[in-house]
């Protein structure tokens, strides 16, 4: 085991850190008093904060939390489970690939949240256009991870398997799911942070309940305190489910090492 | 010398039979053949080595014998059946071939017990139990016992080649295919491994074909050496070695081997200098 110096360990993270945000909360504080700026423009750190713990204590305000964090992690989910396996369906059939490139781009180039205002046409405000809009965000980017992953497997070990008479199943599950999937990993990791994005932006068009909802709902009165309380509160439940994903990798991936690059 | 070489081996039915196996790769318009009609004979039981420079066709024609790149033309018959049939790789010989690829590539996320046993899992022939015995036998015959717990990149290079050739031999294959097994190592563990290698060929009696672009390598392994010649690739000459067994250390200083050794690099210099 490598030793960890003493200033990488316990110096930068527990001291540095902490230090720099305090700085950063009184050079906002100072910015706030001397130039005398409006509370409805920019509130300063203390009303933020204290407006942070009267959420946390709201019990209102954390099933709004809650609705946000299951419209995030079923349209994860849903994504993860399609781009999976869209991914593997299509590195089964190169012409299958071609024939859906122009689709697939077109499909990514397309700003998706413009999709939202059709989804609550066709489903009502309820948990329908959430939990699509947080699905078809995080989908691409998992699907083509797979698809890279398993693309990425080096011939010798497709020839390996091949030599010893391994069917299109076996090749599939005992070679290129094991080693696509750090990469299917990474991609879980980038798309679990957009389904929380496709969430808060549904809210925002469609919705009734959530944090995007309750960010909407303080415009009209201007309580810029709030709105910078509910943000922290929406990086809370970001760190979450990213810190969620990023345990999956642990689960998933344990004895993997990379291969080496020759 | 003719293009093409055909060699028989004192009258012992061949387990191998090349006869005008060639391959052409993207036939079209100025495709130069990777290896011309070339036609050989190898028996059970013998240990022939295929020498020659890059680019002669010699990985190409082991490829072919392993079943994983079609011949364009010519057949390939193990033991009297052809291996290729309609563009597929005919299974039932294929598990009569034991392939080593020169760069030992085990599964990094299997033990390398597992990695060993890996073939015997996926044919699922057997009792799983039997599979795993199985697979630490092949280990310790090898000598690589007691690392099967071990993880792939826990091990050194000589150790992989080892656990590659336990993998390929766990399934009792009639011949062993070895790709430039040890290209990869440095000089006293290839030294080593090829005493190994010697030792377990005498043991075992497998048919071995391994390639080489060494030499020395070829001189100390083989009962025949297949010297191939590049552009197009092709079988140049076979020579036979007449080294009794087994072989040790000590040959490779005696004048005869030495004496080996220059002809061929003689023969393979002279094949370079050709246009």
């Amino acid at each position: 085991m490598r030793k960890v110096r003493l200033r990488d360990a316990v110096w930068l993270p527990w001291l540095v850190t902490p230090c720099l945000l305090a700085a950063g909360l009184l050079a906002w504080h100072g910015f706030v008093t001397a130039w005398n700026i409006s509370p409805f423009i920019l509130p300063a750190p203390r009303p933020v904060l204290e407006e942070w713990a009267a959420l946390l204590s709201s019990r209102r305000a954390w099933s709004h939390t809650a609705m946000t964090f299951a419209g995030a992690v079923a349209g994860f989910l849903l994504a993860a489970v399609l781009g999976v396996a869209t991914g593997i369906l299509l590195s089964l059939s190169p012409t299958l690939e071609r024939l859906s490139r122009p689709f697939i781009v077109a499909f990514q180039v397309l700003p998706k949240v413009a999709l939202i205002p059709l989804f609550v046409v066709w489903m009502g405000f309820g948990l329908g256009p959430k939990i699509l809009t947080s699905a078809i965000l995080p989908f691409y980017p998992i699907m083509m991870n797979t698809l890279l992953g398993i693309r990425s497997v080096p011939e010798g070990l497709r020839d390996l398997m091949v030599s010893f008479d391994a069917g299109r199943f076996q090749l599939l599950r005992r070679l290129e799911f094991p080693h696509a999937l750090p990469y299917i990993v990474t991609g879980l990791e980038v798309g679990i942070v957009l389904a929380l994005v496709g969430t808060v932006v549904a809210e925002f068009v469609s919705g009734s309940s959530g944090l995007g909802y309750l960010l909407v709902s303080r415009i009209n009165s201007y309580e810029t305190a709030q709105m910078f309380a509910i943000v922290l509160q929406l990086c809370l439940l970001g760190l979450v489910l990213y810190a969620g994903v990023a345990g999956l990798r642990r689960l998933l991936v344990p004895r993997f090492t990379p291969p080496r690059s020759d | 010398m003719s293009g093409t070489g055909v060699a028989s081996s004192g009258g012992r039915p061949p387990l191998i039979a090349l006869t005008g196996v060639g391959k052409i790769f993207d036939a079209g318009a100025g495709a130069a053949p990777a290896l011309l009609p070339s036609s050989l004979s190898i028996a059970d039981g013998e240990f022939v080595v295929f020498l020659g420079p890059s680019g002669c066709g010699k990985t190409t024609l082991l490829r072919m014998i392993s079943g994983l790149l079609e011949p364009t033309c010519g057949t390939i018959a193990i033991a009297g059946s052809p291996l290729w049939d309609g563009g597929r790789c005919r299974k039932e010989l294929r598990s009569r071939l034991g392939l080593v690829f020169q760069d030992a590539p085990l599964l990094p996320w299997l033990t390398v017990e597992e990695n060993v046993r890996l073939p015997l899992d996926l044919r699922g022939r057997s009792p799983r139990a039997e599979r795993q015995s199985g697979a630490r036998a092949m280990l310790a015959l090898v000598g690589a016992a007691g690392i099967g717990s071990r993880m792939p990149h826990e091990i050194s290079g000589g150790m992989r080649q080892r656990v590659a050739i336990a993998r390929a031999l766990s399934y009792d294959p009639d011949v062993l295919l070895m790709d430039e097994p040890f290209a990869a190592l440095d000089a006293i563990s290839r030294e080593a491994l090829n005493l190994e290698l010697q030792t377990l060929w005498l043991a075992t009696r497998k048919t071995v074909v391994l390639v080489t672009h060494s030499m020395a390598e070829a001189a100390f392994l083989a009962d025949r050496i297949v010297l191939f010649s590049p552009g197009p690739g092709r079988i140049d000459t076979v020579v036979e070695v007449p080294f009794p067994r087994p072989r040790s250390r000590g040959l490779t200083y005696s004048p005869e081997f030495q004496q080996m050794v220059r002809d061929l690099h003689e023969r393979l210099a002279g094949l370079m200098e050709q246009p």
